[in-house]
């Protein structure tokens, strides 16, 4: 079954995206915010899986794809790193740990 | 359809054309965009290069520079070797055709930017960037060893997983045998098969509402070596410039300098009220991060989509011939900046961190290889030298450590024809 005859199908979900790293996971961070970027970023990353396997493959999708994997990435960084360190504020570790 | 080659260079920014020519008089390259050829971050670069060029700048106060901005997560000896071979690269970069700007003295005309203490930043006029993929690709097109594909978009790295081999982090030996990649003309996935592939696919603004990144910048490379399970790190460090031209439509976003607060402009919430005195003494004038942080805090309490920056109680006519690109690209959308404020956001600038590299750009899988923005090579810590004159020069100086080595690895398994 093809499913990606309609581009809202991924560009719906590419500003969700955009939306929810903005807004929680953007210069100030902290663990309630990571948490809920999280939790969303997981439903549209099962969408996105599913719109994968399903649909002919575009440039578009790949790229939609590789950036959920990246919001993942950041979010998985950002909730291991107990401390505020350079580019990453915690409101809840606002402290830089001794190396 | 199925190709082989010696190398493939996934990404058309400098880190992929400089790798491209050096490797090129030992085998078939291939370079691989999903775009144009120079549509790239590179073009759009518009600052300089750092180097240490002159007395009284020395490799020494440039390493120490980096290694202040880095805070304590650079790799000391990255940094020190990077430095050390900053002037040869750029030497290298001249001999391809390059031009930077000089004084009437017939010195290079160096810049001071934000984190150096001398004088050391390379630039060709305002495009700087734009000048160097150009040279790059004159040097690359007439190579008979290197062949361009544009408009293929590159899907995952092959390895052995597509072998039918359970393949996850743990996996010792995970071994890049080429990549599939779209091809545009018949709309099929084509095998491109290399015994040495390099990732130089750039950062993942685009991942950001705001960034200044082109819309290409969407990590392709380091979404598809996490998904080959190879290592990524330090990903959290995400540089914002803390003011962006808000205006949600525009990719990428346009940059309103921070020279502009050095002048007198003042950050204000939407209804005009002044708001950093509660984060630090310097008010407008305090350190980019303070000021981020403070524009973050703000827009988070209020909700709001964007802050303002007040310049009317500035001299117009001297406002205008400091920042008249600043002042025309208002004008453009309906801003007058001697009597509106101008809406700014802070925008997703610079990733520093990626694929997890050695000294040498080899990447955690054994003959894949990273350079540029994609890769996190310890040269930036945990934030780059401020304003990224330093980002180039990683790119440029691992490929020629690549190249002084080799490759070492030895791959362990075989894609079978």
């Amino acid at each position: 079954m093809v499913l990606n005859e309609e581009m809202v199908l991924i560009t719906q979900s590419l500003k969700e995206l955009q939306a929810i790293m903005s807004s929680y996971v953007g210069i100030v961070r902290s663990n309630l915010r990571l948490q809920r970027a999280f939790d969303r970023l997981e439903l549209l990353y099962r969408e996105s899986e599913d719109l994968y396997s399903k649909s002919i493959l575009t440039p578009k999708l790949c790229e939609l794809r590789n950036l959920i994997n990246i919001g993942y990435l950041i979010i998985k960084a950002a909730s291991r790193r107990h401390e505020s360190r350079g580019l990453h504020y915690s409101l809840d570790y606002p402290r830089t740990s001794p190396r | 359809m199925r190709k082989n080659v010696d190398f493939l260079v996934i990404g058309s920014g400098i880190a992929g054309l400089t790798f491209a020519i050096k490797v090129a008089k030992h085998g078939k390259v291939c370079i691989v965009t999903k775009s144009k050829m120079d549509d790239t971050a590179t073009s759009w670069a518009q600052g300089g290069i750092a180097a240490v060029m002159y007395t009284p700048d020395s490799f020494e106060k440039h390493i120490q520079d980096t290694i202040i901005a880095g805070d304590g997560l650079c790799n000391e000896e990255v940094v020190r070797f990077t430095i050390n071979e900053s002037s040869e690269r750029i030497k290298e970069l001249i001999k391809w055709g390059t031009k930077f700007d000089k004084t009437t003295t017939g010195r290079y005309d160096l810049a001071k930017e934000g984190g150096h203490s001398e004088y050391r930043v390379l630039h060709h006029k305002d495009s700087t960037g734009r000048e160097i993929e150009n040279k790059l690709l004159e040097q690359v097109k007439k190579h008979p060893n290197i062949e361009i594909l544009e408009n293929h978009f590159t899907i995952d790295i092959i390895t052995q997983h597509h072998l039918g081999v359970e393949v996850n982090s743990r996996t010792e030996g995970i071994t890049c045998f080429g990549a599939f990649v779209m091809n545009p003309r018949t709309r099929l996935v084509d095998t491109i098969l290399s015994k040495i592939t390099l990732i130089a696919t750039g950062g993942a603004g685009n991942v950001y509402s705001n960034t200044t990144n082109p819309l290409i910048s969407t990590g392709d490379g380091i979404a598809m070596v996490y998904r080959a399970k190879g290592a990524v790190e330090n990903m959290e460090f995400i540089q914002f410039h803390p003011t962006a031209l808000y205006l949600p439509e525009e990719k990428p976003a346009f940059l309103i300098t921070e020279a502009m607060r050095g002048f007198g402009a003042v950050l204000k919430t939407r209804d005009g009220k002044e708001f950093m005195h509660k984060y630090d003494a310097r008010l407008s004038l305090a350190p980019r991060d303070i000021v981020a942080r403070a524009i973050d805090n703000e827009l988070k309490l209020s909700g709001e989509d964007y802050l303002c920056l007040d310049c009317r109680h500035l001299n117009k006519n001297e406002l205008i011939n400091h920042f008249p690109t600043i002042y025309a690209k208002c004008l453009s959308i309906g801003i007058d900046i001697s009597k509106d404020m101008i809406p700014v956001v802070p925008a997703a600038h610079y990733t520093c961190g990626g694929i997890k590299v050695d000294e040498f750009g080899r990447s955690s899988i054994v003959n894949l290889f990273a350079s540029g923005e994609c890769a996190a090579t310890g040269l930036h810590g945990a934030k780059p030298d401020c304003t990224g004159q330093t980002d180039w020069l990683p790119t440029h100086c691992l490929n020629r450590l690549f190249f002084l080595t080799g490759p070492v690895h030895r791959p362990s398994a075989r894609y079978r024809q």
